[in-house]
């Protein structure tokens, strides 16, 4: 399944995974390319298998010398550029997962298995695999499933469908039809529903109803 | 069984009023000692003397001898203006010792260094340098004992200045001036051991041999100590208030007093000491192997509010020009500023150099592979496997 593409770059391994979901590890030099919202598939050792998922949090965390060095008045851009570029505090980056690809074929739903540690991770930019997994709109059940679970599902949503209509080609009309399942899926849920049309509405204005 | 405090708590409370009482006690001393101190610190006809007696072979006592005869003992120096450049070379170490009851015999050494380039606005270049020992000549003594820790860890010395005087010829062309830093004490002597006498001679040699290597590739060195435990100088107070007669700090002179606790209530932020020179027979050696060796020292105070003193050893290349001194002195309080208490380039070198007990246990889990792999089982001792056990933590029953 692993393919070879320019325009789908490298932004880090796999830390820990289970069946819903995986963090993903990367160095601050990484960090220009993977976004809130993102597309990203994680391949398999063996080639065999992706599983794909949205960027749902990035989190980047601290040890006892960052801490001494924010208290710091002036700290010289030598240390913090030491901190950044040599010291090894990967960023985290949690993974709701959404779909996996076997054989040429994706699949929306959960992979069969997670992941393994160490995992390459690739953002998923080349419009012609954007297209392959967001054609069909079923993943976004599974994004709406995590509702509760202390994901801004309404900000995933628009980041993740101005992302995908960018890298569609400013596909308007696939942006519309994501809009208008997400209208349907949500027609029961109006707390989610109002600020999801809401955020929509100001980020693509005239698409969202 | 676990630690009764119980027990404990009539001498903790003992040791609470002793350690207060002793604490006033100090303070009084120290407030007399800084008295004495500035009333003695220009009398030149009381100093010369002691000096001139202490410098004698058979002196009894280890004294500091002020550098620039004639100036005051208690005058500072204020922080001077950082180079804009320059290039800091920082190295540190650690170390596995070789343990008796493990499954093999080995130890390890690993040394970290950094590159930091003041100014520049790069970030740094670091790196390790792990080295296994496992053979007979690394592990035993001429007289069959096995290396110890105390051993281990001037093997350790060793290899972190001559990493420095490695990374000082590196960058002999990189932005001057180029600082070399230990976090060492500059005149080193290993303590002396039955059946260890050879080595800890070449040891001392080889250190010696790096000092001379940094100063022909152009490079400064010092050695940054933190809570030293230095009293040269109180040393040399007590002897020049003997000598001034009518003394006054006979009495309350503790063995915990330092030269710190005196340069404490001297130095202002960022201030540093005069130059002091050690007169004592290891530092006669050290300048009879090559004058510029000589190891002379100062006190800062690195704090940017309040006080915290630290030592820097210099060599006598380093005292011997001003402007070197005052680069020394700037660079090491800025690198103290940026964790605000401890050399930058010295905490990332000892952050690369550490080995914990996690990186122990996968090495040994490594060993222990590539001993498989050929066919050698080993087992570690019962005394070793038991303390494992025991050790391992207890669970509690819970309803």
């Amino acid at each position: 399944m692993n393919e070879v593409n320019a325009a789908n770059p490298t932004i880090g391994r796999v830390l820990r995974a289970s069946t819903t979901g995986f963090t993903v590890g990367c160095r601050v030099n990484q960090l220009d390319v993977p976004a809130f919202g993102g597309l990203i598939r994680a391949d398999t050792a063996d080639g065999d298998e992706a599983i794909y998922g949205l960027i749902a949090n990035m989190a980047i965390d601290d040890d006892p010398l960052v801490r001494r060095l924010v208290l710091a008045e002036n700290p010289p851009p030598e240390a913090i550029g030491d901190q950044r570029r040599n010291r090894l505090l990967p960023i985290e980056m949690t993974v709701l997962a959404l779909g996996y690809g076997r054989a040429g074929r994706i699949t929306h739903g959960l992979p069969p298995r997670p992941p393994l540690n160490l995992d390459p991770v690739v953002m998923v930019t080349a419009p012609d695999e954007v297209r392959r997994f967001t054609d069909a709109l079923g993943y976004l059940r599974l994004v709406l499933s995590h509702a509760g679970g202390g994901v801004p599902i309404d900000q995933l949503l628009v980041a993740h469908i101005l992302d995908v209509t960018r890298l569609r080609g400013d596909d308007h009309t696939w942006a519309a039809r994501a809009i208008q399942e997400l209208v349907r899926l949500l027609r029961g849920d109006y707390e989610l529903l109002v600020p999801t049309v809401e955020a929509l509405s100001e980020a693509l204005p005239g698409l969202a109803p | 069984m676990a630690l009764e405090f119980e027990q404990l708590s009539p001498e903790l409370e003992a040791m609470g009023q002793r350690a207060a009482k002793r604490a006033r006690q100090e303070a009084d001393y120290l407030a007399a000692a800084l008295a004495r101190w500035r009333s003695l610190a220009g009398a030149w006809d009381v100093i010369t003397p002691v000096l001139a007696a202490a410098a004698a072979p058979e002196a009894p006592r280890r004294l500091a001898r002020p550098v620039a005869g004639g100036a005051r003992l208690d005058e500072v120096f204020g922080l001077p203006a950082a180079p804009e450049r320059g290039t800091l070379l920082a190295a540190d170490g650690s170390q596995i010792v070789p343990d008796r009851h493990a499954p093999y015999l080995y130890y390890l050494l690993n040394v970290g260094g950094l590159v930091y380039r003041h100014g520049s606005g790069e970030p740094p270049e670091e790196l390790s340098r792990p080295r296994l020992c496992y053979e007979d000549d690394d592990l035993f003594l001429a007289d069959g004992l096995l290396v110890d820790g105390a051993i281990v860890g001037a093997r350790r010395d060793r290899a972190e200045i001559e990493l420095l005087a490695e990374l000082a010829e590196a960058c002999r062309h990189e932005a001057a001036p180029i600082l070399a830093i230990l976090d060492q004490r500059l005149l080193y002597w290993p303590a002396s051991r039955p059946g260890w006498d050879r080595e800890r001679n070449d040891i001392v040699l080889a250190w010696l041999a790096a000092m001379t290597r940094i100063r022909e590739a152009g490079a400064l060195l010092a050695g940054y100590l933190d809570r030293s435990r230095k009293n040269a100088v109180l040393a040399l107070l007590q002897a020049l208030d003997e000598a001034a007669g009518d003394p006054v700090l006979r009495a309350g002179a503790s063995p915990r007093l330092t030269d710190v606790d005196l340069f404490a209530r001297l130095l202002a932020p960022g201030q540093r000491s005069q130059l002091f020179a050690d007169l004592s027979r290891d530092n006669r050696q050290y300048a009879e192997h090559a004058a510029t060796n000589e190891v002379c020292f100062f006190y800062v105070n690195v704090a940017s509010r309040g006080s915290h003193i630290a030592r820097v050893d210099i060599p006598r290349w380093v005292v011997d020009d001003p402007v070197a001194v005052d680069q020394v002195h700037a660079l090491l309080v800025g690198q103290c500023q940026i964790l605000n208490g401890y050399p930058y380039g010295l905490t990332r070198a000892d952050e690369l150099a550490v080995v914990g007990r996690r990186d122990q246990e996968e090495l040994e889990n490594w060993i222990a592979l590539r001993l498989a792999a050929h066919g050698v089982a080993a087992e570690a001792t019962a005394k070793a496997q038991a303390k494992e056990l025991a050790r391992a933590g207890r669970t509690r029953f819970r309803l």
